[in-house]
């Protein structure tokens, strides 16, 4: 009797720690992050402080711009691009050196749910790089209006939630086709121009010639589902009339009860993601378990022409052996819009400044350190030539080195970009979209079920972001 | 006196974090908020209306019965071999509970090579991975769980096997009891506390697969291998809706505290005194 009393106890113990585990301050989700947005496919968590690689830290950009000393104050920094998270740490590591103030850089592929727990545990970073959406579910209980701040002169692409400005614009992306234009060219023995496919007709028509030339499946498709959904199957949104305007209209006129299904933009995209896509695509025997790393080491090394995926692709591919003087390119997603051939642009990732557990020291160095990033020489270099990446500061003259990050810049100065933003998608968007996407990219599914399962989706909810 | 501190640190992080638990079940907190609205049972009604919820349980029952009944049945074979005298019995019970010591993050990744990019290679398997489709997933997944958890149980139906004593066996022997009647007829009965532990602990941790299920196939493909756990916590932490997470959470601690309980009392009935 006494082991069956016992045994109960037990059973009821080991099945608590589940509730309990669920209950308060979990971490357990930080641990196993999913990835998300445009970052890579890791899960792990580094924490690292200041010991940057000294020869790194010797070659970093003086940062002694002649401000405050904090006097030793610690400022910890949640990175979500993990592909610069060796550059930040080299970056506030020259500048905190120079001001008294020790970062404390960790890093993160998925920084709801980390925020989360950190502001659930007392333990939020003093700043934090996040995406769109996390700025608008964190900035009115936690995070510092930054309205007034002198680099706010020098850029529109700031996140306002409620008309406070929120987010520190860190980067300009584009979700678009990255080009190895040198061996597209050596396949097709001509010059490859960027403008001469915009149309689905026109690119369908190359990857053709190119199957021709003897090479099978010239483009490669990520089988990553924040890849594969969040991106690939947003241009539809983006190219209605090029702003989020039209991305908006779009989501009202099917919340009014328009099938998606008519929508010629949404109908064509899917369309050339599931005929065209599909057939030319190095994974197409199984496009949903491809390895990511091959996907993107087969652009690199030749395999293909084209990868759909973005602008922040270059480390990635610089790490699997291609140079800055290599002959890389992107292209939009070919369409039929009015706006077809100008490329998606837009800031993804913002710096953001806690404003529940920080002190007034931390937020005023915080708040110094966003300014030296846009009005100081070093910091201007520091952010072209050190995290690599395409400024939303127009007082900025740097200008990136790598090929890819080079051609985007030169879309945005010639006014070819769209984008959908500000609207933003709801937490649940992409999971519930996933299966239909994933069943249509697999040929299991057609694009009738994923204008259903849309309809569906914008019938009971609502976009963030107007 | 000396289960103090145990006793503290079981109400710190698991009594008391489990009645706010199921005070969080009874707002419409979304995680980052720093106010809490009351509710009532608002987020136990919308549980019930939830299908996708249920669907993910209905799929966890499955892959449990699959998990407990394969892993339990291929443990004790694997501990009836060896503890039958073959060579390398030592070397054998090495390697079959070293699965165990792999975190099922780093196991996930390890059988998604191996399913992606090995077995795809060999001429005896499609060339389309196995985590390719949805039935093939979920026995992927039972696979590789079945794999990790068989090896920790072999140890306790080995420990049951030869902790049944000499005397019984000798006296069946001298009886003219064959091989298979001593196993079933007097090895069985007195090692029934080891099925006991054994499926208790392959149902708790199957019910609760999370980490295995996130590495291996993060749900996919088409979120055919979605399961509870990993539902829960896309409710609560990445849609936000913490409240009704945390309540679909309380819902499937009664339903897995009911089936360990009937298992409990199911096999504990058949246990014998020696």
């Amino acid at each position: 009797m006494k082991r069956k009393v016992l045994a109960m106890l037990l059973t009821a113990a080991m099945a608590a720690s589940l509730m309990a585990c669920g209950g308060g301050g979990d971490t357990s989700a930080e641990s196993t992050e999913q990835t998300a947005g445009s970052e890579a496919d890791t899960s792990s968590e580094e924490t690292d402080s200041k010991e940057a690689d000294e020869s790194e830290q010797a070659e970093a950009p003086a940062a002694d711009d002649g401000g405050s000393d904090y006097g030793g104050i610690t400022l910890t920094f949640l990175n979500s691009k993990p592909e610069i998270t060796d550059a930040v740490k080299k970056v506030t590591s020259a500048w905190g050196e120079a001001h008294g103030v020790t970062f404390e850089v960790t890093e993160t592929s998925n920084p709801n749910d980390t925020l989360m727990a950190n502001y659930q545990s007392g333990d939020a970073p003093i700043l934090a790089v996040v995406d769109d959406a996390n700025v608008l579910d964190f900035a009115a209980e936690h995070l510092l209006p930054l309205d007034g701040e002198t680099w706010e002169g020098y850029t529109d692409m700031g996140k306002y939630v409620d008309g406070k400005l929120y987010g520190f614009p860190l980067t300009v992306e584009s979700h678009c086709i990255v080009v190895n234009k040198a061996v597209v060219e050596e396949n097709i023995g001509r010059e490859f121009a960027a403008g001469d496919y915009k149309s689905i007709e026109a690119f369908e028509a190359l990857l053709k010639e190119m199957r021709e030339n003897g090479m099978e499946t010239p483009v490669a498709v990520l089988p990553d589902i924040w890849s594969m959904v969040g991106h690939d199957f947003y241009p539809f949104y983006a190219y209605q009339d090029g702003t989020g305007e039209g991305a908006f209209a779009l989501v009202d006129a099917v919340k009014g009860g328009k099938d998606i299904f008519e929508d010629e933009l949404f109908y064509n995209h899917a369309d050339f993601m599931s005929r065209v896509v599909a057939e030319y695509n190095i994974n197409k025997a199984d496009p949903l378990n491809a390895d990511h790393d091959m996907t993107v080491l087969a652009l690199a090394e030749g395999e293909v022409g084209f990868l759909l995926n973005g602008t922040w692709t270059w480390p990635e591919l610089e790490s699997m052996g291609a140079s800055k003087s290599d002959d890389y390119t992107i292209m939009a997603y070919p369409n039929g819009s009015a706006s077809a051939g100008k490329v998606m642009a837009a800031p993804t990732k913002y710096i953001v400044v806690d404003n529940s557990n920080a002190t007034e020291e931390q937020q005023a160095a915080a708040k110094e350190f966003l300014n030296y990033l846009v009005m100081d020489e070093a910091g201007q270099k520091a952010l072209i030539d050190d995290l690599g990446i395409v400024c939303a500061f127009t007082n900025n003259p740097n200008i990136p080195s790598d090929p890819i990050n080079k051609a985007l810049m030169q879309y945005i100065s010639d006014g070819n970009t769209v984008t959908y933003l500000p609207l933003a998608f709801p937490s649940d968007y992409r999971d519930t979209i996933t299966p239909a996407v994933q069943k249509l990219m697999t040929g299991e599914g057609d694009i009738r079920a994923l204008a259903d399962v849309l309809n569906d989706y914008w019938k009971n909810n609502d976009p963030n972001g107007r | 006196m000396f289960a103090g501190p145990s006793m503290a640190a079981f109400l710190l992080f698991v009594i008391i974090p489990f009645f706010y638990g199921i005070y969080l079940t009874m707002t419409n907190w979304d995680g980052i908020a720093t106010t809490k609205t009351f509710v009532g049972i608002q987020n136990y009604i919308a549980l019930f209306h939830d299908t996708e919820f249920w669907g993910s349980i209905f799929l966890t029952f499955k892959y449990v019965i699959a998990v407990v009944i394969l892993t339990n049945v291929i443990a004790f074979l694997l501990a009836v071999l060896l503890t039958s005298g073959i060579r390398g019995e030592s070397f054998l019970r090495a390697g079959f509970f070293t699965p165990n010591l792999i975190g099922g993050i780093v196991l996930g990744f390890i059988w998604q090579f191996i399913f992606n990019r090995v077995l795809t290679t060999l001429p005896v398997f499609p060339e389309k991975s196995m985590l390719g489709g949805e039935i093939s997933a979920f026995w992927a997944m039972v696979i590789v769980q079945v794999w990790k958890e068989s090896g920790y149980m072999l140890l306790i139906y080995i420990a049951g096997l030869v902790g049944v004593s000499q005397d019984y066996i000798e006296a069946a022997k001298i009886d003219g009891a064959t091989s298979s009647q001593i196993l079933t007829r007097i090895r069985l009965p007195l090692m029934m506390q080891s099925f006991t532990i054994c499926f208790f602990l392959t149902l708790s941790t199957t019910f609760k697969v999370y980490d295995l299920n996130l590495s291996l196939t993060e749900g996919g493909p088409y979120n055919s291998t979605k399961m509870a756990v990993m539902t829960i916590i896309d409710k609560a932490f990445t849609y936000h809706e913490y409240g009704e997470g945390q309540a679909e959470a309380f819902a499937f601690f009664i339903i897995m505290l009911i089936v360990a309980l009937i298992q409990l009392k199911v096999t504990s009935k058949k246990e014998v005194e020696a």
